[in-house]
């Protein structure tokens, strides 16, 4: 019933944050030097042109009016509609949500899976080569632009070993994706059987995949590092020792479970570093995800997509702290969820 | 043991306060400690020389090209290649470090000053004034930084402002929570009771007394927020938001060399990209020695 009560609670703080935020987006977008109208037509638009966009585009109302309507607009699910494109925002992003979704839970899982065993690993064994590489290898990611990681991987198995499939778009142009069941042309082939789609849409993924994981699992191994290095040398460690209990054990068995702690949370502030790696990747490999929807949208001074891009980000983004917290709650027995 | 063994590594450097790290010779003290932090501070000292240097170090010119040698590939005249307009890259490289490393001090140094005065004010005054302003610190730390900053400046056109208080915006609330947090802290100690029994005044205990005191994680925390403004500069720069081409940023050089890598052309992209590797590695160097200094 306790938890019930703070999920709620939590769920209800969402609604503040995204009214704040859509009024900053708001601001923002409306405080822009210059005329939309303008800018949409060039500069060769006639007096004429310019009003009946302006109008159209709801530019002759003063600011407030302007807001209220948006906000009555996203209530019922209207972001606007994108010049750019055409269509409306709404189901710009819904049509690309999924891709981005697959990309960043898959780079998530393989992060969690390379930097975890890592941290613990070179923690346990202080001075080995499993220490030095691996913090060789926190320093490295920590340090590495993965657009630029991105475009290595690209030259090494797209070029020179010719393995990987050329680094545009989500599954190959002469493989007809899989029938529409989720959006996750990965789910999908599976849910269909189809086994060329799948085939072709994994490949696609893995270079992506790895360029994220690479540089979050090194934060990720950084931080069980450090973790484990300050339960390691904690008393009731230290006391084990003495006991004869085997080293063994204490690792795997006490220090692990108090290292890992920590880790959750920390895990869950990676998202938003997440979220701008989807970004860049999406750039990189040219995936039709809600990033680079949403660069591209900025690039030609078309605001509706990111204003939709923004509040869709951060709903996610809060959805998953959420959840980080409460699988922490279910973890450690000592937090009371006040 | 393991354990004994970092114990005793943690007792031999000693846990100085920021006020006597700088009395002393600050060379020999900073090349006192282990040996990543010493390679980390070479790192960063090459780079600030290299940067400060880069007219005379550079062979060519940083914006003219030969555009007979276009794309060509690194030779002994150019080391690290041409690019699309026959640019010599090792001199871009050089030129770049101007821009990444200025950006990143400038922006965090900022950062700190703004974020320390934010902080302190709102752990002095306390109360529904501190509730407030930490509420809206943490707004802005909710929110993922990078995409934040990315449309920040697309809005205000990119500029070199635009994009240093994109950053900014980022950092500030970092600080601002660090310093009240470690104020909350020192608050209580001996010195703080005691400074507060003779009679100072709050103004004087705060500014005087527990800021001071508190700058140590502060400074920490700093050299690792440079590498990650650094990043992030040339993130937004790579995606068309940050510093614009001609110049020789490296996230810049990095997007225009990247349509050369699908047909093998890779050395547009990759040094500039070692360059921004090499430089963040250096701060995140100095970071990890300067925790492993300051950690009680």
């Amino acid at each position: 019933m306790e938890l019930i009560n703070y999920v709620v609670r939590r769920l209800a703080l969402i609604i503040p944050t995204l009214l704040g935020a859509s009024l900053v987006m708001f601001v923002l977008t409306t405080l822009i030097p210059g005329d939309p109208a303008l800018m949409r037509l060039g500069n060769f638009a006639t007096a004429e042109q310019l009003k009946s966009l302006r109008e159209e585009m709801g530019l002759d109302k003063p600011p407030y009016e302007r807001y209220v309507l948006y906000l009555g607009g996203l209530v019922r699910g209207d972001m606007g509609r994108s010049w750019r494109t055409g269509n409306l925002v709404l189901d710009d992003l819904q049509a690309r949500l999924p891709m981005s979704l697959e990309l960043g839970v898959c780079s998530m899982l393989l992060a969690i899976a390379i930097g975890i065993p890592i941290g613990v690993w070179g923690a346990a064994s202080k001075d080995s080569v499993v220490d030095y590489g691996g913090k060789a290898y926190g320093i490295l990611g920590v340090a590495m632009p993965l657009f630029w990681g991105g475009l290595v991987l690209v030259y090494l198995f797209y070029f020179k070993f010719g393995i990987a499939p050329a680094p545009t778009g989500r599954i190959d142009m002469l493989v007809s994706p899989p029938t529409h069941l989720t959006g996750s042309y990965l789910l999908d082939s599976l849910l269909t059987g189809d086994l060329e789609a799948f085939l072709s849409s994994a490949a696609h993924l893995v270079l992506p995949v790895i360029t994220l994981a690479f540089v979050t699992g090194a934060s990720i191994a950084r931080m069980t590092y450090t973790s484990m290095r300050k339960v390691l040398a904690s008393q009731f460690i230290q006391v084990s020792h003495a006991y004869g209990i085997s080293p063994r054990a204490i690792v795997y068995k006490f220090a692990l479970k108090n290292a890992l702690m920590p880790v959750v949370t920390l895990i869950g502030l990676q998202v938003g570093f997440l979220i701008g790696g989807v970004v860049l990747v999406e750039v990189v490999f040219s995936l039709p995800g809600i990033g680079r929807y949403a660069v591209e949208s900025l690039l030609v001074n078309d605001f509706a997509p990111v204003q939709g891009f923004v509040l869709l980000v951060l709903v996610v983004y809060l959805l998953i702290n959420l959840l980080v917290d409460l699988l922490y709650s279910v973890l450690n027995p000592q937090v009371h969820n006040g | 043991m393991a354990t004994a063994q970092s114990t005793t590594q943690v007792l031999r450097l000693p846990a100085l306060p920021i006020e006597r790290l700088w009395k002393r010779a600050p060379v020999k003290r900073a090349l006192a400690g282990n040996t990543l932090y010493r390679l980390g501070v070479l790192i960063t000292l090459f780079w600030v020389g290299v940067a400060l240097l880069a007219p005379w170090l550079a062979p060519y010119s940083p914006t003219q090209g030969e555009a007979a040698l276009a794309q060509g590939g690194p030779s002994l005249a150019h080391l690290f290649g041409l690019d699309k307009y026959g640019r010599d890259i090792l001199t871009r490289v050089v030129y770049g470090s101007r821009y990444d490393l200025c950006i990143a001090v400038t922006v965090v140094g900022c950062s700190l000053v703004v974020g320390t005065l934010i902080g302190s004010i709102s752990g002095f005054l306390g109360g529904k004034m501190d509730n407030l302003i930490m509420r809206v610190m943490d707004m802005l730390l909710a929110f993922p930084s990078f995409v934040l900053a990315l449309v920040f400046v697309a809005v205000f056109r990119p500029s070199l402002m635009t994009l240093m208080i994109a950053l900014s915006i980022r950092f500030i609330p970092m600080y601002a929570r660090l310093v009240r947090g470690e104020m909350f802290v020192e608050r209580v100690k001996e010195y703080a009771v005691a400074a507060q029994a003779i009679g100072s005044a709050q103004v004087r205990l705060v500014f005087r007394h527990l800021l001071p005191n508190s700058l140590s994680p502060l400074i920490t925390q700093s050299t690792t927020n440079i590498s990650w403004a650094v990043l992030n500069t040339a993130g937004l720069s790579f995606l068309g938001v940050g510093i614009q081409p001609p110049t020789p940023e490296w996230g810049v050089m990095i997007s225009e060399g990247s349509p050369y890598i699908v047909s093998g052309q890779w050395w547009m992209s990759f040094f500039p990209g070692m360059a921004l590797i090499l430089m963040t590695a250096g701060f995140i160097l100095v970071g990890d020695g300067l925790s492993a200094r300051t950690e009680r």
